[in-house]
């Protein structure tokens, strides 16, 4: 539903996006993480057309999203920061909204509403970040999105809102079949309701495949030897890393679990347990590997 | 209704499949019973419904739930737990578990006997009263 095929952008000389491609698959809800300054905004606005790309391009619903009011009126974007005009009482945007989303649905306002209750005469001025994030999202909705884009939407909000605002997304999905992207640095939350995650670094895609597979296939393995690591694991070509505390070594395992552990068992270990990852762990260790990793710091 | 365990290396519609078949097991889900819709679990849950349908389909395949079309799913009147061999030496696994600790607590054989005769009396006592 929604494809890039090798953008790239430039901002103030630097280059910004790097031959990203990505695929979120219609009905999909894609989760797409990245450390801060990845380019995660940069892509969200490319992807709604904001920003032009250097190169590449975009596909929504098959379709060139460049200058294609068709597509984008079936388009929600929730941004990171909302520009909405700050002496304007919410009902006033939302009739500008009306004015500019042809499937605009007052039903579904209204009906949204109930639950986030917003007063309709109070000016956006006077609203805190997350009513302005709230009211971005019910406008979203309320335009009756087949794809739906949010850039950090969770942000700001306190834990109540915050699983309203999930919650409806996902029966958003399940209601209408809509298309959702989005970004965070909330993995738990993305864990949760993601079936897909791409995540981004310096520009680039390094990883992008469903929750599901990242963790089944990333595994943590906990070991211990009577003697030293024998050399013919360490030089195992699926293991992503060792980190060793005395006897005892952690081993982040990816792709050919069996055969990491097949070979393990052949020297005798005298402990051998598979350890849970979380996403955010499956995150931390891949960044590790691209050089995005903080040392340790002494004080 | 059913844990789900999102630092879990199991994938969480394994999870939910998991969680059905032991809601099955303590009874609280009855052979006939309707699980909620697909919508209704995802949003009760704040779970992603290709995920909750991923599992719908799993334990349809196991033949633990049955579709019928326009009215729901519901908890198959046929359904019998089933031994598989890697279930089996799953559940071995979370038994030596216990067995060891249980040992390094200071329990002999017999009192480790006694201990599982115990829970699984009480297991019992709780299925009687459905």
């Amino acid at each position: 539903m929604i494809e890039t095929k090798g953008l790239d952008k430039y901002l103030g000389g630097n280059k910004i996006l790097d031959n990203i491609n990505i695929h979120v698959k219609k009905g999909s809800i894609y989760g797409l993480i990245g450390p801060n300054g990845a380019g995660k905004t940069t892509l969200i606005k490319t992807l709604v057309d904001i920003y032009k790309p250097d190169a590449g391009e975009v596909l929504i619903a098959k379709e060139y999203i460049s200058d294609n009011k068709r597509i984008k009126s079936r388009l929600g974007y929730v941004s990171d920061f909302q520009y909405l005009y700050p002496s304007f009482k919410i009902k006033e945007i939302v009739e500008f909204y009306k004015g500019a989303y042809l499937l605009w649905n007052d039903e579904r306002y209204s009906q949204l509403n109930k639950l986030f209750k917003l007063d309709e005469n109070k000016k956006v001025k006077y609203l805190s970040k997350g009513m302005k994030t709230q009211l971005a999202i019910l406008l979203n909705l309320s335009i009756m999105p087949n794809v739906l884009i949010l850039d950090e939407p969770t942000s700001g909000l306190d834990p109540v809102i915050k699983r309203k605002v999930l919650n409806l997304i996902v029966d958003q999905v399940s209601a209408n079949e809509t298309t959702v992207l989005i970004s965070s640095h909330n993995l738990g939350e993305l864990e949760q309701i993601c079936d897909h995650i791409g995540i981004i670094h310096e520009g680039k895609v390094l990883l992008e495949d469903s929750v599901d597979n990242l963790k089944s296939n990333v595994r943590k393995i906990q070991v211990a030897f009577k003697g030293e690591l024998p050399e013919e694991i360490k030089s195992n070509e699926h293991i992503l890393k060792i980190e060793s505390v005395g006897k005892i070594h952690q081993i982040i395992v990816r792709d050919n679990l069996e055969d990491v552990i097949e070979n393990i068992k052949k020297h005798n270990p005298i402990l051998l347990e598979m350890i849970d990852m979380s996403l955010e762990e499956i995150f931390i260790h891949k960044m590790g590997g691209e050089g995005y990793e903080f040392e340790d710091i002494a004080l | 209704m059913i844990d789900i365990d999102v630092t879990s290396s199991t994938p969480i519609y394994t999870q939910i499949v998991d969680g059905v078949k032991e809601a099955i097991l303590k009874g609280l889900l009855e052979p006939g019973e309707k699980l909620p819709s697909v919508r209704d679990m995802a949003k009760l849950m704040t779970l992603n419904p290709n995920t909750v349908q991923k599992a719908y389909q799993q334990l349809e395949r196991e033949k633990v739930v049955v579709t019928v079309r326009g009215r729901g799913t519901f908890i198959s009147e046929e359904y019998k737990p089933r031994k598989d061999e890697d279930k089996m030496n799953e559940v071995k696994e979370i038994f030596k578990k216990g067995i060891i600790e249980a040992f390094y607590m200071g329990f002999d054989k017999q009192k480790i006997l006694n201990f599982v005769k115990n829970l699984v009396e009480e297991m019992e006592g709780l299925n009687k009263n459905d």
